[in-house]
């Protein structure tokens, strides 16, 4: 047979200083919720992360802008060459004059539909003139892959 | 000196037992292929948890050996480890590398050791809360065998190419899937059945672990379903389903489980009644809402609405509320009995537990802030403060729990033993310098990667942070190893005895009938 030994307690109301903590985490969660009502998350580019290797989000931009040959056309620090131009602080705009009406019209992806080149505003060769569409064969880039890239041509000052 | 006359009579009085006229030997007793003994459930699932936990520490330490394979070998390996063989006929590719390695690492941490050691409490704790025996335990111990063998083929198909599913917890396909479902499935039977005639005022541990248990069928379920070759989600929406899930499990099941076993063990392990039941259902009401708003802050892709997100985040942030309450609560009904913490004892463990849970609390909080999840994000970090729940306070509080509970189990004279020191200072120790070190390693390799910094340079940082981690495993797998040694030495040498039911903590006008019976 089984007896049951069950647990009284002290008391059975909610003590005061208990209301008043879980009030004051309530409302900061709240302020905090409330003042992050606007803006765009980043994009999930993966599962958890699983190990350290080496490289990141840096290391792996720049280890797919050195495979897909950026450095040739930019130069090797990405600072221009010739009448490629300078990808330093495209985070505050476009360095081409062809690429600020499409900036002005996507302020947060125009430089990923630059360089995945399959969007009609950024697929045109005349426009492109010799840049290739990186989302497009022969280098057929991810999204993810693209994005891992905006967010390291970003950080460049 | 023998008297020869005398002992051939005494041979002929006790004879050759074949020679025995048939109604002079013992009837033959049948033993069961399935344990059905009073508490056999319990203390057959905690015997099998111990074994996932030395499992996974295993794993644990080969996980973090191959974190730093890339970084101590950069040359012969600069990808890290990465075999893959093919099984003839069936043509199914092993791959071994650190995407596996981790799947398998957390499959036996919460599916194979926190899962089994949790539904061990519950079978223990279930019968002494509601005065009435388990609706069978020979189906509680069959369920044993469905969701361990599931959770076994989980963590081979995680090694599978073929069979693989994208997602933390989440990699065996429908069809394995299918096992570990329905031990869970009979697990929830046999605890309703047993649970229901009395959930009317039934005690916080029950509501904690039953909520767990029946919203962990429903997650599991939910994950296999998306599975199914006939739903087709885009790799975007898997892995957010994935990242929702992972979260649900922690906070539902594996914290939700362990505090249930906290609020048993910590009164009677004290002999205080707890300090307040209403703040006890307070706490389980947040916990229950502001989980769901954890999981949907865990959805961060541009095709999820900001302003959702960033309330799923406050939610995280205000499970610190449910977290202070515990420990507040708990504490105060250990108040008179400080020196048991001091001890190795289920209030020492009890109490570490309580640690655990305040510092995983509050690292969540502070990993759900926007600035902070744009620094840590898919770093190290997070895999620390999956380390801080999983292996911290849950962890702890299924040792609590075992201390507790075992002695009365198995009906040994359980006593602090040198293995019981190890085992709690070394997980302790080890726990908190893994977790403390993948957490730093996060914040560094996010610095690191904002400054634009080289590869190499990365890698040569973080490996500093990993071997703090692989010490920190290593003490972990110490005492795991610890753990399990003490629970055989003690079932096998310590002497028998029986444990006095504990002392009633209701109001006397209360007081139920202390005729002898299972101890609690």
């Amino acid at each position: 047979m089984t007896v049951p030994t069950p647990i009284g307690s002290r008391r059975s109301g909610l003590p005061a200083w208990a209301v008043g903590l879980v009030a004051f985490v309530l409302l900061v969660g709240g302020v905090y919720a409330a003042s992050n009502l606007a803006g765009e998350n980043p994009p999930l580019v993966g599962p958890l992360p699983s190990g350290s290797a080496p490289g990141g989000g840096a290391g792996e931009a720049l280890a797919i802008i050195e495979s897909a040959g950026c450095q040739g056309c930019h130069g090797q620090d990405l600072s221009g060459s010739g009448s490629f131009p300078s990808l330093i602080g495209i985070s505050s705009g476009p360095k081409s004059e062809n690429l600020v009406s499409l900036a002005e019209e996507e302020p947060d992806n125009w430089i990923h539909l630059w360089i995945a080149g399959t969007d009609e505003r950024t697929s045109d060769p005349a426009m492109r003139a010799g840049m290739p569409a990186f989302a497009t064969d022969p280098y057929n880039l991810s999204d993810a892959q693209i994005d891992t890239v905006v967010e390291y041509l970003k950080t460049l000052q | 000196m023998s008297i020869p006359q005398e002992a051939g009579e005494r041979s002929q009085m006790t004879g050759n037992l074949k020679k025995l006229r048939p109604y002079d030997e013992p009837p033959r007793r049948g033993r069961a292929l399935v344990p059905g003994g009073v508490d056999s459930a319990a203390g057959l699932w905690f015997a099998v948890a111990a074994v996932w936990l030395l499992l996974a520490a295993g794993l644990g330490l080969l996980w973090i050996g191959l974190r730093m394979l890339p970084a101590a070998f950069p040359e012969a390996m600069p990808e890290g480890l990465n075999l893959a063989f093919q099984i003839p006929i069936i043509n199914w590719t092993v791959a071994f590398n650190d995407e596996t390695v981790t799947s398998g690492f957390f499959a036996a941490l919460v599916w194979g050791w926190l899962t089994n050691a949790a539904i061990a409490g519950i079978w223990y704790v279930t019968p002494r809360l509601t005065g009435q025996r388990l609706m069978t335990d020979t189906i509680a111990n069959l369920a044993l065998g469905l969701w361990n063998l599931g959770v076994l083929g989980s963590i081979a198909a995680a090694y599978v190419n073929e069979l693989a599913q994208p997602g933390l917890l989440m990699e065996a396909p429908w069809w394995i899937d299918g096992l570990p479902l329905l031990g869970l499935t009979v697990v929830n039977l046999v605890f309703w059945r047993s649970v229901l005639p009395h959930l009317r005022g039934a005690y916080v541990s029950l509501l904690y672990m039953g909520l767990g248990l029946i919203s962990l069928l429903g997650f599991y379920g939910l994950g296999a379903l998306i599975e199914l070759p006939f739903i087709s989600l885009d790799e975007t929406a898997r892995f957010l389903a994935a990242a929702a899930f992972l979260r649900l499990v922690i906070v539902y099941w594996v914290v939700g489980a362990a505090v249930g076993a906290l609020y048993y063990v910590v009164p009677r392990a004290t002999g205080n009644p707890l300090y307040s039941s209403g703040l006890a259902l307070a706490g389980l009401a947040l916990w229950f809402v502001l989980g769901i708003g954890s999981a949907i802050g865990t959805l961060v892709d541009p095709t999820v609405p900001f302003a959702v997100t960033s309330l799923g985040s406050a939610a995280t942030m205000m499970l610190v509320a449910h977290a202070f309450i515990v420990i507040a609560n708990l504490f105060l009904t250990i108040s008179g009995r400080w020196s048991l913490v001091l001890g190795t004892g289920a209030v020492g463990f009890a109490v570490v537990s309580l640690a655990f849970l305040g510092a995983s609390a509050l690292f969540d909080a502070v990993g759900a802030l926007r600035g902070v999840q744009a620094l840590v994000g898919r770093t190290g970090w997070s895999i620390g403060s999956l380390l801080f729940v999983t292996g911290g306070m849950a962890t702890f509080a299924w040792f609590a729990a075992a201390e507790h509970g075992l002695p009365r189990i198995l009906r040994r004279d359980w006593r602090a033993t040198p293995l019981t020191d190890i085992q709690l200072w070394a997980v302790f120790a080890g726990v908190t310098v893994t977790g403390l070190s993948l957490m730093a390693g996060g914040l560094a390799e996010g610095s690191l990667r904002a400054a634009a910094a080289d590869p190499a340079e990365i890698a040569a940082t973080l490996i500093w942070f990993d071997v703090g981690a692989a010490i920190g495993f290593g003490l972990v797998a110490l005492g795991a190893l610890a753990f399990v040694l003490d629970f055989f030495l003690h079932y096998t040498s310590a002497p028998r005895a029986d444990y006095a039911l504990a002392p009633s903590t209701t109001p006397p006008a209360t007081a139920t009938d202390t005729a002898p019976a299972t101890g609690s």
